[in-house]
């Protein structure tokens, strides 16, 4: 049954309004203060607040928020002895159903409830299914990669800034593009902004557009990435290579989605959500002064912090013979078969280049078995073929990084045991130097930080 | 990494385009695929994802048509040079989500810059 909480100072529209709802088959409780309606909202489990403006203990309006983040989540609808009209525009801001006022309760209350109802009834059944995460060319089900989709679902329709961490070759800019895709920006452009590729002379013009004439060369106006992103996404890859002094402008266009072009006074508005990745540690880039933390807070309402494929191999099968897939579909061959024993030597090699190394190994193979019906280890890359062979030698022995370790296992206790391995060479090599040793690794300080302490390896002695 | 170039159709502006990238400096090699191609000859076959992919534009048709590769262009760092500064068709060219646009001969300066940072980039990656 549906239950509905009165808030409202007055005993005898109180008294009137229960008896309507009730007599109407609606559950009614009532509160005279906004405080004791809110602790009954806490330990109840209502659909509906009716919420009075004017309260002994407050504006009902200030509490509209906190009555939504009720656990039952109700709609509010707001009324009122004072019908004003930037009183309701007010209420609707801050997340009310609908706003009516007390002398026509009787005559519209039906009206509102039904509505607010329909509209709970289809909220919850939009919780229940499964968002329908639109994910081109994000391929995997495994349970890292899952996390991170979740991540994608959740920040996608927010508006904030999304930073996507995580090595070389792990999808970023496919995240970036999923975000895009399945947020309200998706019929607008996603604008990739290559900070590491674009020259720092031309950064400012490129970034922010110029008119004609600003500077030698200018010989017409130019609009800029930023405006290209109006209504759409700013992808900024490899966001710490920006430069420090375009941080700082940049920062006040996220701010305020104005900018000035090059040579001109007049400013110019682009309404762009801001998607950044980086495989560097930006935190300790803002520690060494490199990168601004008030552009850091800005870029990062949500991280989406990818994992390496060694961390995911579970997906290792469904990308291979999805990639073998859409290369037959390219070059429209019948479909290829993939071998056990290719999967066998993909499965025990490392991947440090990640998805796109793996991507790759799939291209040269697929050259090599161009008449082949079937994919086999035979026609992986040499040098690939070459570790996979090590890899066999003796029963069982698989070639770890730096030297042979007897592994009879399965495949997380040999990457277990392979990490460890790793971790304390590194530490050896870094002499037990944090920012050496992330250096050398590629690896974040929090997540070297994390490895460390999975392993209980202290950054002073490395040991076996 | 390879540097390709591709024409929706074949002309000579794109031919003029292909022969100034050809003489840029720090960028090796650029290989031509034959002009509207599907990306299924045995050319196509020495692309790797990630490989530059230099998409030459002459105007609206052209771009509806790599529109239609849209798919099969995912797998590549994207330029996207167009010939001329129409804003209409810079536009449309942010659909196929370049890393660069180039528009007309006078951005052909940045177009050899911003190569040469990414072949000496991907040099640094490698020598890691």
């Amino acid at each position: 049954m549906t239950e509905i909480l009165l808030v409202d100072d007055d005993p005898s529209l109180l008294k009137m309004a229960h008896r309507y709802l009730q007599r109407a088959g609606f559950t009614a409780t009532c509160s005279t203060t906004l405080a004791e309606g809110q602790l009954i909202g806490k330990n109840g489990r209502f659909d509906i607040v009716l919420l009075d403006v004017d309260m002994p203990d407050g504006c009902g309006l200030d509490v509209i928020q906190s009555f939504l983040n009720l656990p039952s989540q109700p709609e509010v609808i707001i009324f009122t002895g004072n019908g004003a009209v930037d009183g309701a525009a007010k209420a609707m801001q801050k997340g009310a159903w609908s706003y009516i006022e007390k002398q026509h309760f009787i005559r519209d209350i039906n009206l509102h409830l039904t509505r607010a109802l329909q509209f709970r009834a289809e909220k919850q059944t939009l919780k229940i299914c499964p968002v329908a995460l639109q994910r081109k060319h994000i391929i995997g089900n495994s349970e890292p990669l899952n996390k991170c989709l979740d991540q994608v679902a959740r920040a996608a329709p927010a508006d904030s800034g999304v930073l996507i961490t995580g090595q070389t070759g792990t999808g970023k800019e496919l995240f970036a593009r999923a975000i895009h895709a399945n947020s309200e920006r998706a019929r607008g452009n996603f604008v990739v902004v290559d900070c590491a590729a674009l020259p720092a002379s031309l950064f400012e013009s490129l970034l922010f557009g110029h008119v004609k004439g600003a500077f030698t060369g200018a010989e017409s106006t130019r609009n800029g990435l930023i405006k290209a992103a109006d209504k759409g996404t700013l992808f900024l890859d490899e966001v710490g290579e920006l430069p420090l002094e375009i941080q700082k402008k940049f920062l006040r266009v996220i701010q305020e989605r104005r900018y000035l072009r090059l040579g001109e006074t007049r400013e110019q508005h682009s309404d762009f959500r801001v998607v950044a990745a980086t495989n560097r540690d930006l935190d300790q880039m803002t520690e060494e002064g490199a990168f601004r933390q008030d552009l850091l807070f800005r870029l990062r309402a949500f991280t989406i912090d990818l994992p390496p494929l060694c961390e995911r191999m579970d997906d290792l099968r469904e990308l291979t013979r999805t990639f073998t897939s859409r290369l037959c579909d390219r070059f429209q061959l019948d479909g290829k078969g993939v071998a056990p024993d290719l999967f066998d030597c993909l499965a025990s090699y490392e991947w440090p280049g990640n998805i796109r190394e793996l991507k790759q190994v799939i291209e040269q193979t697929f050259a090599n078995a161009r008449s082949f019906p079937t994919l086999h280890s035979y026609h992986l890359p040499e040098q690939l073929r070459i570790h996979c062979a090590q890899a066999g030698l003796g029963e069982h022995k698989i070639s770890g990084p730096g030297k042979e370790i007897f592994s009879p296992g399965t495949w997380p206790e040999y990457k277990n045991q392979c990490e460890r391995h790793y971790l304390n060479n590194l530490t050896r090599t870094s002499g037990g130097n944090i920012k050496e040793a992330c250096r050398l690794s590629g690896l974040s300080r929090a997540r070297l930080y994390e490895l460390l302490k999975k392993h209980d390896i202290t950054l002073a002695s490395g040991r076996d | 990494m390879n540097i390709f170039f591709y024409a929706a159709s074949p002309t000579t502006a794109g031919q003029k385009y292909y022969q100034r990238t050809l003489g840029m400096d720090g960028i090796g090699k650029c290989i031509e695929l034959p002009a509207g191609c599907e990306f299924n000859t045995p050319g196509a076959l020495q692309m790797n994802s990630h490989d530059i992919l230099l998409l030459f534009a002459a105007g609206d048709e052209d771009l509806r048509q790599l529109q239609l590769l849209a798919d099969d262009l995912e797998d590549f760092q994207i330029i996207l040079i167009l010939d001329g500064s129409n804003r209409n068709l810079l536009d449309k060219g942010y659909r196929l989500k370049p890393r660069l646009v180039c528009q007309g001969e006078q951005d052909l300066s940045l177009l050899e810059q911003f190569l040469t940072r990414i072949c000496n980039r991907k040099l640094r990656v490698s020598s890691h």
